[in-house]
């Protein structure tokens, strides 16, 4: 058979083939049991380091550890690691005698090392500790970050920033949040409510205005004044009433809505109950939960038999909690309703209103 | 052209072919390892500054079930425990011929509720919406029977959020997964649906509706599942990803846009694998319509599900699962090598047709044709002998593959004696079952080439993991 193996080119191919694939194999193997024993050593050293550096940690949230052993670099990675897990998790003076502890152990240096990885991970892992640990000539290193760099390692700078210096930094966040559409509201929202909502509030108050007067229709006021629920209100208040008098887009109309709190305001979600877009309209139905009063019944009544399901269910929820309305009024209104959806809608309502 | 030509020829096309699936599969696992980093350096990011908890959006988690009384109780909980700040359960009991409803009644301490249901995707007709007076965020739709996609069609009428997660009733998830799999609908506002991988729950220790310890099974069949898992439906999709062309999230497990999923027409119900079919279809309209979209993989949100332990029930699953691939598609022909196809198009459907779907026939034909020919004597024992090496050296190199991604991604897979199973399961795989599950999908081809009547057979499924619930 051998020698059929040599002479015959097909029984040949196969042969050697299958051989390649057996050694590939074989080399697969032992790269499966390599990665294993590098894995276990990885986490033997996470172990030893956790065991070493938690307590010690812990230990922050009374005080800072008389004496601390000598930070080694090959677990200056691992101690990074845990020590910005402790930061996020422990708050007020805690986080002070954290940065202690950093201090005595010249984290900041290991930090700054960590800048110039080639590891993405330990790069980005580099600009959440500097943030912690407040290096503040890092500043106008992050600033340029949040915009130039891609989302995950710009939404860390932004959050490094803010935590540094909050005044400087929301700004410039808020100008990228903006112009950034690959940033998540929710993350921008997530830094900024670290900060003071009182900054928060100037600085977005600033944002949006400066937004309205250089391009109303872009959706970056949209994006800004989805950010309301990070700021104190009161400071808010004219930049969201400015919207309703420019010409933006039906989105930041929508949006401005949300932000609505004040009830001299509620004219605005009166008046948009009928706009074109449906969305605009179930904002104003939502914003009359909060902000309508009794007056308010037959629009809403009106608004039940809306041809899109969202505004029907926002009308019939938010005629459900306008003040003084009770089971006996919701039972007549529902009785002289004669849209068969109008009547379904209301009952739905009222069912989960009663189950809460 | 004499006979000896012939089997010369199509011994050396059975032979390239093998050579070239080969390659194939180890460029998909390539393009896995590519992948991989960029997935382990989001998570490691992600663990360290939490850049969105807290402002995830809120989920509709919709699971379909149909004969499931003993384990929805169960099943219903441990979603009620998920890690995740806003979300709501719509339990869908399909018709149900046993006490799945009684079952949910008493548990969940049911209460009819006046639904004004909201008929956006076709389904069987509603028969009553139930709310549950225990949790405020579980309701109840009780239909007549459809399927799974005409359930998960009124799962998502009656779904609130913007986001809807399709769970398999008996499908156990990590306590992370939702949150996990609610991350790519955060960095990238294109994108319409995201998968996380399945994995097989049999053999583990399952407590409080969470898997507590991650174990092998004990029996044959579900071991070598467990590799076919880790080489098909994790490495083998997520190589797609960084190529925005993965073919299928899994019903047991995915996330979805509502208004993508709904525009798009919800699910199928005339077809076996409505899941795939969804997620081609969400390719071939996106693509062809020039919108930009986004359909992600994840191999971190860990979705575990019951394997089949009977020849007869993995028989029924995987002819319905082919029989499902050529539905999906037949249905969406159009991306293939269509302008605008992208990858999509150019490159993960001629795949599918090519290597999954075609695979069976030039397999089997091609063990068929050795065999028979070294029967016969038209094929040297050489020939033979290095042919068959060469099927079950092939088969050993793509195992050990995903064997190594395995270690160096999710490292599920703990004790060592884990590894030398699965090591050694794979040789028993490609001596035979490998073969007989070629021949299930050949069938499974062929059902669908004749339009057979569709047959879901008797989805028997152990569920040991579940009796310590």
């Amino acid at each position: 058979m051998v020698s059929d193996i040599a002479s015959d080119p097909l029984a040949g191919t196969a042969f050697w083939a299958a051989a390649a694939a057996l050694v590939a194999t074989g080399c697969l193997l032992c790269l499966v049991v390599l990665a294993r024993v590098r894995l276990l050593r990885r986490l033997a050293l996470s172990r030893r380091a956790a065991v070493l550096w938690n307590p010690l940690l812990a230990q922050c949230a009374d005080e800072v550890p008389a004496s601390l052993p000598r930070l080694r670099w090959r677990d200056r990675v691992r101690f990074l690691l845990l020590w910005c897990n402790a930061q996020e998790s422990l708050r007020g003076e805690s986080q002070e005698r954290l940065l202690q502890m950093a201090r005595r152990l010249d984290a900041e240096t290991h930090a700054r090392r960590l800048l110039g990885s080639n590891t993405l991970s330990r790069r980005l892992l580099a600009v959440v500790a500097l943030g912690h640990l407040r290096a503040r000539d890092f500043v106008p290193m992050l600033a340029a970050q949040v915009q130039w760099e891609p989302t995950l390692g710009s939404l860390l700078a932004a959050k490094a920033l803010v935590r540094i210096d909050a005044a400087f930094g929301v700004g410039p966040v808020l100008t990228a949040a903006a112009t950034r559409d690959d940033w998540p509201i929710a993350s921008v929202a997530n830094i900024l409510r670290e900060c003071d909502p009182e900054l928060v509030a100037f600085a977005l108050s600033t944002a949006i205005h400066r937004q309205i007067a250089k391009d109303a229709r872009a959706p970056g006021l949209t994006r800004l004044l989805r950010l309301h629920a990070t700021a104190r209100r009161e400071p808010l208040r004219d930049a969201v009433l400015k919207t309703f008098s420019a010409d933006v887009s039906t989105d930041a109309l929508a949006a401005a809505l949300a932000d609505l709190w004040h009830p001299e305001d509620v004219g605005h979600a009166r008046r948009l109950l009928h706009h074109s877009e449906w969305f605009v309209r179930v904002a104003a139905a939502r914003a009359l939960g909060r902000l309508g009063t009794a007056e308010d019944a037959p629009r809403l009544t009106a608004s039940l038999a809306d041809r899109q399901w969202w505004v029907r269910y926002r009308a019939a929820q938010a005629l459900c909690g306008l003040p003084a309305m009770d089971e006996p009024a919701l039972e007549a209104i529902g009785a002289s309703l004669t849209d068969p959806f109008a009547r379904d809608m209301l009952r739905h309502a009222r069912a989960e209103r009663a189950s809460v | 052209m004499s006979w000896a030509s012939v089997i010369d020829a199509v011994a050396w096309v059975s032979l390239i072919y093998f050579v070239t699936l080969a390659a194939a599969y180890l460029l998909v696992n390539a393009c896995a390892l590519l992948e991989l980093p960029r997935q382990r350096e989001a998570l490691v990011a992600s663990l360290v500054p939490r850049p969105h908890s807290g402002f995830e959006p809120p989920v509709s988690v919709i699971m379909p079930a149909y004969n499931e009384e003993m384990t929805i109780a169960a099943s219903v909980g441990s979603i009620l425990q998920l890690e995740y700040p806003e979300l709501e359960v719509i339990v869908v009991n399909d018709g149900s011929r046993d006490g799945t409803l009684e079952a949910l009644r008493n548990d969940l301490e049911l209460v009819p509720f006046p639904e004004a249901y909201r008929r956006r995707l076709a389904s069987k007709p509603v028969r009553g919406v139930y709310r549950s007076t225990r949790f405020p965020n579980v309701r109840v739709i009780d239909k007549e029977n459809g399927g799974k996609a005409d359930a998960s069609n009124a799962g998502v009428n009656a779904a609130r959020y913007p986001l809807i997660c399709v769970v398999d009733a008996d499908s156990i998830l990590e306590r992370s997964s939702l949150r996990t799999v609610v991350l790519p609908f955060l960095s990238d506002p294109r994108t319409v649906a995201a998968g996380g991988c399945v994995r097989i729950a049999n053999g583990s220790t399952v407590r409080g509706g969470f898997l507590e310890d991650v174990g092998l099974p004990r029996k044959m069949l579900p071991l070598l599942q467990v590799l076919e898992y880790l080489r098909a439906f994790l490495f083998g999709r997520l190589a797609w990803a960084p190529f925005n062309a993965v073919p299928i999230i899994s019903g047991a497990f995915g996330a979805f846009r509502k208004e993508a999923l709904v525009e798009a027409g919800g699910y199928r119900t005339d077809t076996m694998g409505e899941d795939m079919e969804l997620v081609m279809r969400l390719h071939r309209r996106n693509r062809l319509a020039r919108r930009p979209y986004r359909i992600t993989f994840l191999i971190n949100p860990i979705c575990w599900t019951d394997a089949p332990e009977s020849l007869g029930v993995l028989r029924n699953q995987r002819i319905r699962w082919q029989r499902g691939l050529a539905e999906s598609l037949s249905l969406n022909r159009s991306l293939l090598l269509h302008p605008r196809g992208g990858a999509a198009g150019w490159l993960m459907f001629p795949f599918l047709i090519v290597f999954e779907l075609l695979g069976p026939i030039v397999e089997l034909g091609g063990y068929l044709f050795m065999i028979a020919g070294f029967a016969f004597g038209f094929i040297s024992a050489a020939v033979f002998w290095s042919f068959m090496a060469l099927a079950v050296c092939i088969g050993l190199m793509l195992t050990a593959s995903a064997l190594l991604l395995e270690e160096i991604s999710c490292h599920v897979y703990k004790r060592p004696s884990h590894l030398l199973t699965l090591a050694a399961a794979s040789l028993i795989e490609n001596l035979g079952y490998h073969q007989l599950v070629l021949l299930w999908r050949l069938q499974g081809f062929w059902r669908w080439l004749v339009r057979a009547p569709a047959n879901w057979g008797d989805m028997k499924r152990s569920a040991s993991w579940q009796k310590e619930l």
